[in-house]
């Protein structure tokens, strides 16, 4: 099932284009939005110094505390767009979810857009929940580092904050994820409410231990993906050229996340009887007569 | 300078009797400082205690020409008793470690007080007491010169029954306990994590005061006598001593490893304890460290054997500290003079007690798997170390003049370290280099630098201004005198101080006079400004234009310009300043500004078009607080600010794809 499921992602990703498309733009524009101030801040600072070529060419230590010193307002815009960009993100993160899901769902796909009006508002409430554990996750994770480093030498102490806190923080997170995409799966696929398809998605990776592998078939690729573009950069430099080479690999990026999505549906379809009560809204019959409601 | 190390070998080997050969603490013969006093120790560490205790032979002789009736003493140590002035100022917290646990506090103890009658044959004849022996404890008193604190037992008086004639020599027979706090201050105890007790011992015995004699720093060189330079330990105050001569006998349990001031002469065990002597001469304090857990490495840099104690767990950069030691050593007897000593002894102590000077002998200091693109270690070493020379052999009085030690030394530090390690000495992140200089540049510039005069008695300071004040700001100041005099003026003011006054103890009215003998000209302009005062320097371009005028050949063949450049003296400060203009076709010309008025305007008539005005094209200006406002071009250029956005784009794109995958 695990490979069926991989394949399944990557004829999804193949089929839908468009949902990569939507989500690398999105993600573009929302970045885009954000750099104003900076490349605003950045230009009126810079531009008639007559220091620009030299900062272009290789950053200056001192001259960007100048800058730095120059611009206070930058950062306080930067902190203001935090008002607006959270909100955005965390919507946006469950829109995205259950709008994939709806669109890459096995024997009744449907519109992504159909599937953000239909579910939008359980899967932000579970991700809330969600957000919520993976503050506990990390907090824990803290706590159990700091503890540790308490109670060792320097050694024990560098090792907690350099390798064990991270790991437990990056698969706590990572399990997080997963429950998440099959809570969001519960809530398109199964019409869960919120607290139940919370649930049902902490469920199912526990029962399927094999969709964490699946889990991390899609995580490396999206790993070296993510981190390309930061190598490239680092490599040659940050031209304009590079700029567009960054954006085909984030689309590259994107492109994962809608195979990965269609993995995880194409699993869960296979693991349990599909259940579609939610989209067949136009029912007359009675609630306990739907199809697959459990 | 080899043919002298050479001689001086060879004096060492035909004169020294065979069991001290080798042991030499100088490569010179004879006395290099004046020596007005000599400590003779005997003492014993009871690691379970914490306690060091055992007796002190010292001898001092009166410099002055009348007779001085008292001697003064610092009990460094009782500093960390509750109530004291340390403790009052710093709220028992010392650069982030305190000493405030129930049972951690320390302590000296001083036990009997005697004036010794078994005196040295070869100073017996001079002494001020040859007759029996009188115990004199009972006229100890703790005195504040400093402030009201009558809790403050850090500074004690002892009333001598007849005075020392001058040029007499008094010597003391003191039995004394010192109690080591938990380590505060680079001093104390602690414990590793496997519960091995580690000791770093410094400021840890009674220790006689400067007594400066008229003409001697700031006393009148017309006063009627001389007078006790004794501060009380502040918060923010080191030390003050005399040059002498160190005999240090330490009994350690066999266990542990231990590192001192000075050479090692002799040394023997029972068993269960070991018993090492230590010789230092010509310096003015030492120090010893005790741990089972040091690991033991040594390496030679010419006539300095150098022995690092390093921690097992950073058992990988024995060559770091090697390499940054000797890069040390290079530049500054290059730069400053001679390291007269034939030991260094670097030491890898426990938290607190690193990044410490003292004789010969530094406490430095990294974490388990420093990377090495961060240069923490080596910048430690490097300063530590450059306290040999600002510290050490310059003996400036570090409570009144912290600048002339801790500023002075991270002048040359700061030198030191882009010199060794290039761009990025301090960190060489991807892209954005970091150096010695542009971190105490920015440290002084960029934390309220209209605070904190140099010339400022150390525990005078306040908003926490010491710091800055003793050393980033004089580093950066000094970088900038460095720009006005050039760096061979600047070398060679640097080895005419260490010339003139090594081995002894220098004021900021020495330090200017010999920077004014090497400029040729008075320097008050400077050091009114930047050291006694705290004048900010920025200057900025203000506007640049051109206007179109008649050809003044009157041949109108070509467009002629009347380029105007308007510079504006932001605050307080001035230096002079080149300000340089550029042209359209490419062209260049320098003019010099006094930098004294609030505006200056300068024009010139080309048959070109002025494209750029750039103040200190040379970057000279250390002490600048902003750089940025010294261009200006009429060709404006939005590529950085464009290759900034491109950037953040990416790194938030990749920041939401993040947060898209991992919650």
């Amino acid at each position: 099932m695990l490979l069926t499921s991989f394949a399944a992602g990557l004829r999804a990703l193949r089929s839908r284009p468009g949902l990569a498309a939507l989500l690398f733009f999105v993600n573009l524009a929302v970045a885009l939005v954000l750099s104003i101030p900076v490349g605003v801040a950045l230009d009126r600072a810079v531009a008639t110094t007559g220091f620009d070529g030299d900062l272009a060419a290789g950053l200056d230590f001192v001259l960007l505390a100048d800058i730095a010193q120059r611009s206070p307002d930058l950062f306080i815009i930067l902190s203001r767009q935090l008002f607006w960009i959270v909100p955005f993100i965390l919507a946006w993160k469950a829109a995205l979810g259950v709008g994939l899901v709806h669109a890459l769902r096995g024997d009744a796909a449907g519109s992504f857009w159909t599937g953000v009006g239909r579910h939008f508002r359980r899967a932000f409430g579970m991700g809330l929940l969600y957000l919520a554990g993976a503050a506990i996750v990390i907090g824990t994770a803290v706590v159990i580092g700091t503890a540790i480093a308490a109670m060792s030498g320097e050694v024990w102490t560098y090792w907690t904050w350099v390798l064990i806190v991270p790991l437990m923080v990056v698969v706590g997170l990572a399990k997080i994820d997963l429950m998440h995409d099959f809570g969001r799966i519960a809530i398109v696929l199964e019409g869960r409410p919120v607290f139940a398809a919370f649930f049902a998605g902490i469920r199912f990776p526990l029962k399927h231990g094999s969709t964490f592998l699946l889990y991390v078939l899609w995580a490396v690729p999206a790993a070296l993906f993510w981190v390309l573009p930061t190598v490239v950069e680092a490599t040659v430099g940050a031209s304009i050229l590079v700029f567009m080479v960054q954006q085909i690999v984030l689309f590259g990026r994107a492109g994962i996340t809608v195979g990965w999505i269609g993995s995880e549906v194409a699993y869960f379809e296979a693991a349990t009887t599909p259940r579609w009560a939610p989209d067949v809204v136009t029912t007359d019959e009675a609630p306990d007569t739907q199809v697959g409601l459990a | 300078m080899f043919l002298r190390i050479l001689a001086a070998a060879l004096v060492v080997l035909v004169l020294l009797p065979d069991g001290v050969r080798a042991q030499a603490t100088t490569i010179h013969d004879g006395p290099l400082s004046e020596r007005r006093v000599s400590y003779t120790m005997e003492v014993s560490l009871d690691p379970d205690r914490r306690a060091v205790s055992g007796r002190q032979r010292l001898t001092w002789r009166n410099p002055d020409s009348v007779p001085v009736d008292e001697l003064q003493f610092h009990l460094y140590l009782n500093a960390f008793k509750p109530g004291s002035t340390f403790q009052e100022e710093s709220g028992g917290v010392h650069r982030g470690f305190s000493s405030q646990d129930d049972d951690r506090w320390g302590g000296i103890t001083v036990q009997r007080m005697r004036i010794a009658s078994d005196l040295p044959a070869d100073l017996a004849g001079s002494l001020a007491y040859p007759g029996p022996e009188v115990d004199i404890t009972d006229r100890i008193r703790f005195i504040q010169p400093d402030d009201d604190n009558a809790d403050d037992e850090t500074v004690i008086a002892v009333s001598l029954p007849r005075a020392v004639e001058p040029g007499e020599t008094i010597a003391l027979d003191i039995d004394f306990e010192s109690i080591m706090p938990r380590i505060i201050a680079r001093t104390g105890f602690d414990e590793d994590s496997d519960g091995r007790p580690f000791f770093f011992v410094g400021q840890w015995f009674p220790k006689i005061g400067v007594y400066e004699v008229p003409g001697q720093r700031y006393v009148p060189a017309d006063a009627s006598r001389g007078a006790w330079n004794t501060h009380q330990f502040h918060s923010n105050s080191e030390f003050y001593a005399d040059y002498g001569t160190y005999d240090v006998t330490l009994r350690v349990p066999e266990s542990f490893v231990v590192g001192a001031s000075g050479v090692r002469v002799e040394e023997s065990s029972d068993g269960s304890s070991q018993v090492l002597r230590y010789r230092a001469d010509d310096v003015h304090d030492f120090a010893w460290t005790a741990y089972e857990g040091y690991l033991v490495f040594e390496d030679q840099w010419e006539h300095v054997a150098i022995r690092l104690l390093l921690r097992p767990e950073h058992a990988d950069q024995v060559a770091r500290h090697f390499d940054a030691a000797k890069f040390g050593l290079d530049r500054f007897t290059a730069w400053v003079g001679e390291y007269p000593y034939t030991t260094l002894t670097l030491v890898d102590g426990l938290g607190g007690s690193n990044g410490m000077e003292y004789p010969t002998l530094i406490t430095c200091g990294t974490y388990y798997r420093m990377p090495g693109w961060l240069r923490a270690p080596e910048m430690v070493t490097v300063h530590e170390f450059g306290h040999q020379y600002f510290y050490g052999l310059l003996g400036s009085n570090e409570f009144e003049e912290a600048w002339l030690d801790e500023g002075m030394n991270s002048y040359v530090e700061s030198r030191v370290m882009d010199d060794a390690y290039g761009p990025g000495a301090m960190m060489s992140l991807p892209g954005l280099p970091i150096g010695d200089r542009d971190m105490q540049r920015l440290s002084y510039t960029k934390d309220d630098p209209s605070r904190g005069a140099l010339f400022t008695w150390s525990w005078k300071y306040r908003f926490g201004d010491y710091g800055k004040a003793s050393y980033a700001k004089p580093a950066t100041i000094m970088n900038a005198l460095e720009g006005y005099l050039g760096w061979e003026r600047m070398r060679t003011f640097l080895r005419t101080y260490y010339e003139r006054w090594r081995f002894r103890h220098p004021t900021t009215r020495d330090l200017q006079d010999v920077a004014e003998d090497v400029a040729g000209e008075d320097l008050d302009w400077f050091f009114d400004q930047y050291v006694y005062g705290t004048a900010v320097l920025d200057y900025a371009i203000d506007s640049i234009g051109n206007t179109e005028v008649a050809d003044p050949s009157g041949a109108d063949s070509v467009d002629w310009y009347r380029s105007r450049i308007r510079v504006e003296r932001v605050y307080d400060g001035t230096f002079p300043v080149t300000i340089r203009a550029r042209f359209a076709d490419g062209s260049t010309e320098d003019v010099r500004w006094d930098g004294v008025s609030r505006w200056e305007e300068f024009t010139f008539t080309k048959p070109v078009r002025l494209e750029e005005a750039y103040i200190d094209p040379d970057d000279i200006l250390w002490v600048e607080t902003d750089r940025l406002n010294n261009r200006r071009t009429l060709a404006p250029s939005d590529a950085f600010a464009g290759r900034e956005r491109r950037k953040f784009t990416t790194r938030f794109q990749q920041i939401l794809y993040v947060i898209q995958a991992l919650f």
